[in-house]
């Protein structure tokens, strides 16, 4: 069975009232009926007995008798007013009585008597003596030399009845105030957990064709406030994060199709008609190349991807050697370069022998790829230097062409994924863009860091920056 | 017929461009959005292959513009985007037909045809007038049934005077039409061509092919419109 927050609440709130109650009113209870029972009973009980104990004379020619009043002689007693006084010898002989006893005894065995120690008192309850339950205090005395027994005794009828008719006032009250309670704090709950209902409500309907809702703010700036405005800034970032992989998924999709197409457009163009070995031969070769181009893209897109979905630091980094990892791109590369007239020049210098954690392969990846771009935009018989220096314990690896250059305004998209810019258009065209991207995500996966830096007309400098270890 | 194609893709513009001239088209290129809309708003054409993504504007601007400038050429969109809101755009903006990269080439043809019958109410897959009949997929003409063999230059010649039947298609139309040339002076060669074409067709028959002095050539039945 499910319970909600509401519920739950109004429940422990009405509870803890009921606990809180019981324990009050145990303790009213019991503060009452200590109250009445011994201040007001007893210790009247008390009182008179020692009373009548003090006025017993010491002269033994008095008789024993209880102080009644002459009825006009005083002012009013209140003292004896409904008490039962009696006084008995060690026999449970009883010597005196008062009035109010009528023909009755206060029970007073022998046995009980003889228990009575000196200067102590008793107090009792009895229900047996007659139509009212009464409580009798005996307490003994002593008139020269004999000893004797001084008992009072009064009903406890009406602090029964009292005690009684406190108790359902107090259950009755208490009643009231559980149920006040809980009527309340359903009330309170609910207009407080209201919103979280409307928040419910909307969240379910929040998916991936939605990530442009947001949940409704209670207007208040209280907790729930500011957990919807935490909860709608989450949902921004999710869309947003959403709308780079749709863009990228939109894009992908195009840089696969048009390869595909071209090469279908070619291949059924040429079936079409019987044609000569010559134009068959174009035919293949140009299916070739496009055939490359999506080899070369599709390695490029796994590669992103595996970077991607695998988000943990450099999975397979081991310490690379900086002039090894630079000197097997350039040596890649050497074969290009020559058909280009464009040298390299790797520049001496000690970091070259200092390690970098990398991944092997990526490194591989990172540095080819630069070396690439710069051999492809040097002019003829020009130079590409790779420069790489030590600073603050990281190592700077800078790869410098004399090209064209790069305009400001393309400088801050180059590591955008399938961006080519418009020097692109002048090297072989089949690049897709993401060279510069995936080394981006590489380097930042290995907590480095890429940059460049242009001027159109005076070439281009890629720095990369890697910490030394 | 004439058809523009407007593609940024070089190569793919390339071998569009091979494969319709060899179904007898007559097809100019334009590489970005500019280009295209200068072209298709200066010169005539039966269709145009416009694809979505070129580098200076979106193909959906181009046909926009386009519709919104008075040209009425049924207009073919290619590209690699296949949402369902792209295509829903794309022929919402004024498109006649839309396909997706990588596409057959048949199919390409096949819808490029359908949009050449679409300037005649009728729409007929196969041409009439008279018992004179053009099949422009397969290229059969046939004259009372017997079947007639064309140059691919009279082949090109009859398909633009059937599929304006009826109405008077001047030199100037006819030469945009079947050859690479735009300018003037070729009326020479136009009437070599069709006194050939006239003698195959019309040759022993009920005359089709009229000329209307001073304006150019009407396919028909009568010789008065």
């Amino acid at each position: 069975m499910k319970v909600d927050l509401k519920t739950r609440l109004a429940v422990a709130h009405a509870v803890a009232a009921a606990a809180i109650l019981a324990v009050a009113v145990a303790g009213a209870h019991w503060t009452l009926r200590r109250a009445v029972l011994g201040q007001v009973i007893d210790r009247a009980l008390l009182v008179l007995a020692e009373a009548e104990g003090a006025s017993l004379s010491s002269d033994v020619t008095v008789p024993i008798r209880v102080h009644e009043m002459n009825p006009g002689s005083a002012p009013p007693s209140f003292d004896r007013l409904d008490k039962f006084v009696q006084i008995v010898d060690m026999s449970g002989r009883v010597l005196a009585r008062s009035s109010t006893l009528g023909t009755s005894q206060l029970p007073a065995p022998p046995a009980f008597l003889a228990r009575l120690k000196a200067d102590s008192l008793v107090f009792q309850t009895r229900s047996d003596f007659g139509a009212e339950p009464i409580r009798i205090v005996t307490i003994p005395v002593e008139r020269a030399g004999t000893r004797y027994a001084v008992q009072v005794a009064m009903s406890l009828d009406d602090a029964y009845t009292v005690l009684d008719s406190a108790r359902w006032i107090l259950l009755l009250m208490s009643v009231a105030i559980v149920q006040g309670v809980g009527v309340i704090g359903v009330i309170l709950a609910r207009r407080a957990l209201v919103p979280i209902d409307r928040i419910v409500a909307r969240a379910r309907h929040i998916g991936e064709s939605s990530l442009g809702d947001r949940l409704p703010h209670p207007g208040m700036e209280n907790e729930i406030g500011r957990l919807v405005d935490t909860l709608n800034e989450m949902l921004g970032r999710i869309e947003r994060s959403f709308e780079v992989q749709r863009r990228f998924t939109a894009d992908a999709s195009h840089e696969l199709r048009s390869p595909l197409s071209r090469l279908r457009a070619e291949l059924e163009v040429t079936l079409r008609r019987p044609r000569d070995r010559p134009e068959y031969e174009d035919t293949l070769r140009s299916a070739l190349e496009e055939v490359e181009h999506l080899s070369r893209l599709t390695e490029e897109l796994l590669v992103l991807a595996r970077l991607d979905s695998d988000r943990r630091v450099a999975a397979g980094a081991s310490t690379v050697v900086v002039g090894d990892s630079l000197r097997e791109a350039v040596a890649r590369l050497a074969d290009q370069a020559r058909d280009r007239a464009v040298s390299i020049r790797v520049l001496p210098a000690p970091v070259l022998s200092c390690g970098m954690r990398l991944e092997p392969a990526a490194a591989g990846l990172v540095f080819t790829n630069l070396v690439d771009n710069a051999v492809k935009f040097s002019p003829r018989g020009g130079v590409v230097t790779v420069d790489a220096q030590e600073s603050d314990g990281d190592v700077v690896i800078a790869v410098s062409d004399a090209g064209p250059g790069i305009p400001a305004e393309e400088v801050p998209r180059l590591f955008e994924r399938f961006y080519r810019g418009s020097a692109a258009r002048f090297a072989d065209g089949h690049g897709a863009g993401l060279g510069l991207a995936i080394c981006r995500t590489i380097l930042e996966r290995h907590g480095g860091r890429i940059s460049v830096e242009s001027e159109p007309g005076k070439g281009a400098t890629f720095r990369v920056r890697l910490p030394i270890g | 017929m004439r058809l523009l194609v407007i593609e940024d893709d070089v190569k793919a513009a390339r071998l569009l461009s091979k494969g319709l001239r060899e179904e007898g088209w007559i097809v100019h290129v334009a590489h970005d959005a500019a280009a295209g809309y200068e072209k298709a708003t200066v010169s005539s054409y039966d269709a145009v292959i416009l694809d979505w993504l070129l580098p200076d504007r979106e193909g959906v601007e181009v046909c926009r513009d386009l519709r919104r400038r008075g040209v009425h050429t049924p207009i073919l969109m290619l590209t690699a985007r296949d949402a369902v809101e792209d295509r829903v755009t794309g022929l919402n903006v004024g498109a006649d037909d839309y396909l997706t990269k990588p596409f057959a080439f048949a199919e390409l043809l096949a819808r490029i045809h359908a949009l050449l019958r679409r300037a005649d109410i009728t729409r007929p897959v196969v041409l009439h007038v008279g018992d004179l009949m053009l099949d422009p997929v397969s290229h059969e003409v046939k004259r009372g049934g017997a079947p007639i063999r064309l140059t691919p230059t009279e082949y090109a010649l009859m398909e633009v005077l059937i599929r304006r039947a009826g109405q008077v298609v001047s030199r100037a139309d006819l030469v945009e039409r079947v050859w690479e040339i735009d300018r003037d002076g070729f009326e020479n060669l136009i009437d070599v061509h069709m006194s050939h074409l006239r003698r195959k067709i019309d040759g022993g028959r009920a005359p089709l092919i009229h000329t209307v002095r001073g304006s150019g050539f009407r396919l028909g039945t009568t010789a008065e419109p």
